[in-house]
């Protein structure tokens, strides 16, 4: 084993594309999973949209999202990723699937936060003539907002591992250096980097979050 | 007469049990009658699962009644819709039991928050109005404080300064006391009854505790399974109550006070109440030596009704003449209730030792 072989340039690049998909994935799960996670909570039993139907719909579809394996999601899905970025390799290419597969989980882990919130404080917002857009933005949203963010927090560390994983299929990154160079030409000391890197990433992430979560902790 | 700022009408409302669909209704409301005059504080008292809060939900219009009217501040709930109902809702102050403050928002922006959602943009507008409510429910200090830094008695005053945001007619307070201790209580009820004098306010105080209607309110409705059991001012609610759900109630604030059967229940026993100046008159010595009647204490309650002193008292009466006694206590405006008679009648001439002693 020596660690003079190792193209430090190479593995700058993947860290940085890795960066790359979890940002841009991670962004885009919280902007279709938030108001996704919103609208289950909403149309949950006894909530201020009840919509049975509505709520029972939306669970099963994102029930099945999140029971398809993610390296399946990934074959599946590479049409459609190819339909919208053009690619289905690279960056660009992983992040559609990346989205698909933690939009779900990020979804339930909102409406599990939001009804963490007190039922008090609906209550009271409504008794004050709130209508339901001013509930949700002014009182359900920042009082859940710890619990979104220690959501946030989990949804990225598992991006973290996905990025790793598509890398299989040619989505580039830390993950795609260890497969290629530590798996299939047997370089062991890229295996060891690379998974030092995704650990430290990981660990930075988590405590990145806890401490995001504890600023905007009042309780 | 100025009608009232309450009323509600044959008010009925049940919800279902059981599997939807099937089950049975639980009435938690059964043709409920009110009125509750405006200015008044007025209590609703009732067990738990009398329906208290369901009649807060109704009135403050987060719930429809099944059948029936609800009239608040001249206009009819039913009818109200959409924005309509938005402004009625702010008509309405709620104080709750949990407080239920925004634990992410200080208690400025709390007291604030209603505001904001009435609409207000104005920032030195919500600046002077926090301060000045936060001036009158004693906070000013703790404006940027959160609410998990302060006590249960500050948090509700921060409740109550929140419901105060829109100038509402009337302050709905849902067992507003009943996390709170002793103490505590006596300076949250203080605040509603300051509230209720200097701003004309109407006080609707929900609470399972006769011991808060005594302290502040003027009328109260006892509220038993649904039904409204009886209804009155607060002195003849709590000093004579006719329902059992009231006697168990008043049991409850002040334990049982009667012990006559003790002493034989052959003698003359009597319930004398005395009520406001009367409290403090030596009538019953002047008795023991004006009419020759002797009297034992067998029980009682002292205390005060808002700020007006009351002992009840069961006494009873040997000797003398105590027909005239009973007069006499009558005529100086005390309520005498007889437990149990004498058997051979109501002696009227002063037995023969009793005239040697006077
Ligand atoms: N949302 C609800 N669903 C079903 N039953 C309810 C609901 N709210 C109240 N009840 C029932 O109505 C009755 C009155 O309850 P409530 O008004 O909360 O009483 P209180 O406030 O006096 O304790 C109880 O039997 C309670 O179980
Ligand atoms: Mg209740």
């Amino acid at each position: 084993m020596s660690f003079d072989r190792i193209d430090w340039v190479q593995i700058g690049y993947a860290a940085l594309d890795t960066l790359a998909m979890l940002g841009g994935a991670l962004f885009f799960t919280v902007l279709f999973g938030l108001p996704l996670g919103v609208l289950l909570f909403l149309t949950g039993r006894g909530q201020l949209l009840q919509q049975g139907a509505v709520y029972a719909g939306l669970s099963f579809v994102l029930n099945i999202l999140r029971s398809v394996p993610f390296i399946i999601l990934l074959i599946v899905l590479m049409p459609v990723t190819t339909l919208i970025t053009g690619t289905s390799l690279g960056v660009r290419g992983v992040i559609p699937p990346l989205v698909v597969g933690t939009t779900a989980f990020f979804a339930r882990l909102v409406e599990t936060a939001l009804r963490e919130v007190d039922r008090g404080v609906i209550d009271a917002s409504r008794a004050m003539g709130g209508t339901t857009g001013q509930i949700v933005f002014h009182a359900l949203l920042p009082e859940a907002l710890p619990g979104i963010l220690a959501g946030v927090t989990v949804t990225a560390i598992v991006l973290v591992d996905y990025t790793a994983m598509s890398g299989a299929i040619g989505g580039g990154g830390i993950g795609d250096l260890a497969i290629r160079y530590g798996y299939q030409r047997f370089q062991t000391e890229v295996m060891i980097v690379t998974v030092l890197l995704l650990v430290i990433l990981v660990q930075l992430l988590q405590a990145g979050g806890n401490r995001l979560v504890q600023h905007f902790s009042r309780k | 007469m100025t009608p009232p700022i309450i009323s509600l009408r044959h008010v009925t409302k049940s919800y279902a049990t059981g599997a939807p669909g099937r089950g049975s209704a639980n009435v938690a409301l059964d043709a409920v009658e009110l009125d509750i005059p405006r200015g008044d504080i007025f209590g609703i008292i009732g067990a738990s699962g009398a329906g208290k809060s369901t009649l807060v939900r109704l009135i403050n219009l987060l719930e429809r009644p099944d059948s029936g009217a609800i009239r608040v501040n001249g206009r009819d709930s039913g009818t109200v819709t959409g924005g309509e109902l938005l402004k009625l809702r702010r008509e309405i102050g709620m104080v709750f039991q949990h407080f239920n403050l925004l634990s992410a928002r200080t208690v400025a922006e709390n007291v604030a928050f209603p505001l904001r959602l009435a609409g207000v943009r104005d920032k030195t507008q919500i600046a002077a109005r926090v301060s000045e409510l936060l001036g009158r429910v004693g906070l000013s200090d703790h404006a940027s404080k959160y609410p998990r830094q302060l006590s249960g008695g500050q948090k509700q005053r921060v409740g109550i300064a929140r419901a105060l945001a829109c100038r509402p007619p009337i302050l709905l307070c849902d067992e507003a006391t009943s996390a709170l201790d002793p103490e505590t209580t006596r300076s949250v009820l203080g605040l509603l009854r300051e509230l209720n004098r200097e701003l004309g306010l109407t006080v609707v105080l929900i609470t399972h505790e006769m011991d808060v209607v005594r302290q502040i309110c003027h009328r109260v409705a006892v509220l038993d399974h649904g039904r409204i059991a009886e209804t009155g001012a607060v002195e003849d609610v709590f000093l004579h109550p006719r329902h059992p759900a009231t006697r168990v109630l008043v049991r409850e604030a002040f334990g049982e006070t009667l012990v006559h059967d003790r002493l034989g229940a052959s003698g003359h026993v009597v319930r004398l109440t005395f009520l406001g100046a009367a409290t403090y008159s030596p009538i019953l010595s002047h008795l023991a030596r004006e009419q020759g009647v002797e009297f034992t204490l067998l029980g009682g309650k002292l205390g005060t009704i808002r700020d007006e002193p009351f002992a009840q008292l069961n006494v009873a009466f040997t000797g003398g003449d105590q027909r005239a006694a009973l007069a006499r206590l009558k005529a100086a405006g005390i309520s005498v209730e007889t437990l149990t008679e004498p058997a051979g009648g109501i002696p009227q001439q002063p037995l023969r030792e009793f005239a040697d002693v006077v």
